[in-house]
């Protein structure tokens, strides 16, 4: 399915109940578990285009 | 766009071919909300191309939104644009698929401290922005 852009925020109710520690101890599992058990997919997409730069 | 969509909440995309710097494609009638839907010509534009930017109008001027940072990576986007109703423009290049839970938790802890949606979500990709493979920015004065 392709993913395809809005502008909302769609917070489950569950985690506007949780503590800040519990919400950073939630983003800590999910960010090891990213790092450590999946290989996360990176796209290296290379295009030359002389004249147009963008600047991050 | 945003003349087009002023005083609604209604999106428009267009997909924008950076080789000849050509329009390939747009969505400008949308009937779903905040909400882009790609229709089937889009679909083919897409999956057909290499090179496209994206520029699309956010009627509630929030930054980009996770599905708008995930869209750009799944979609092989090369950069996207997104222009705020309230004249804020931010761009955005995503190298990998971001977790749509850790997002909304991290954004979810900003509100907590006080900041309110918006600065929430503009924290929230700065944060990412440092642990995940993400570009993100306000395009500023400085920057023209």
């Amino acid at each position: 399915m392709m993913i395809c852009e809005n502008d909302r925020l769609n917070i489950p109710e569950e985690y506007k109940r949780m503590s800040v520690s519990e919400l950073q101890y939630r983003k800590e599992q999910i960010y090891r578990d990213l790092r450590q058990n999946t290989k996360a997919e990176v796209k290296n997409v290379e295009y030359k285009n002389e004249t147009v730069i963008f600047h991050f | 766009m945003l003349n087009h969509r002023s005083g609604t909440l209604y999106e428009d995309m267009y997909w924008i071919d950076l080789d000849n710097l050509k329009i390939v494609a747009e969505e400008t009638n949308a009937l779903i909300e905040k909400e882009i839907v790609y229709s089937d010509a889009t679909k083919k534009v897409v999956e057909n191309s290499n090179g496209l930017v994206t520029i699309h109008s956010h009627p509630n001027s929030f930054p980009p939104s996770i599905s708008d940072i995930n869209s750009n990576f799944t979609n092989g986007y090369l950069i996207g644009i997104v222009v705020c109703h309230d004249g804020r423009i931010y761009m955005y290049k995503a190298m990998e698929n971001i977790s749509v839970d850790y997002y909304n938790l991290t954004v979810v802890e900003y509100l907590k401290q006080g900041y309110n949606e918006d600065e929430a979500q503009v924290l929230a990709l700065q944060e990412i922005k440092g642990k995940f493979s993400i570009q993100f920015k306000e395009v500023t004065d400085d920057d023209m």
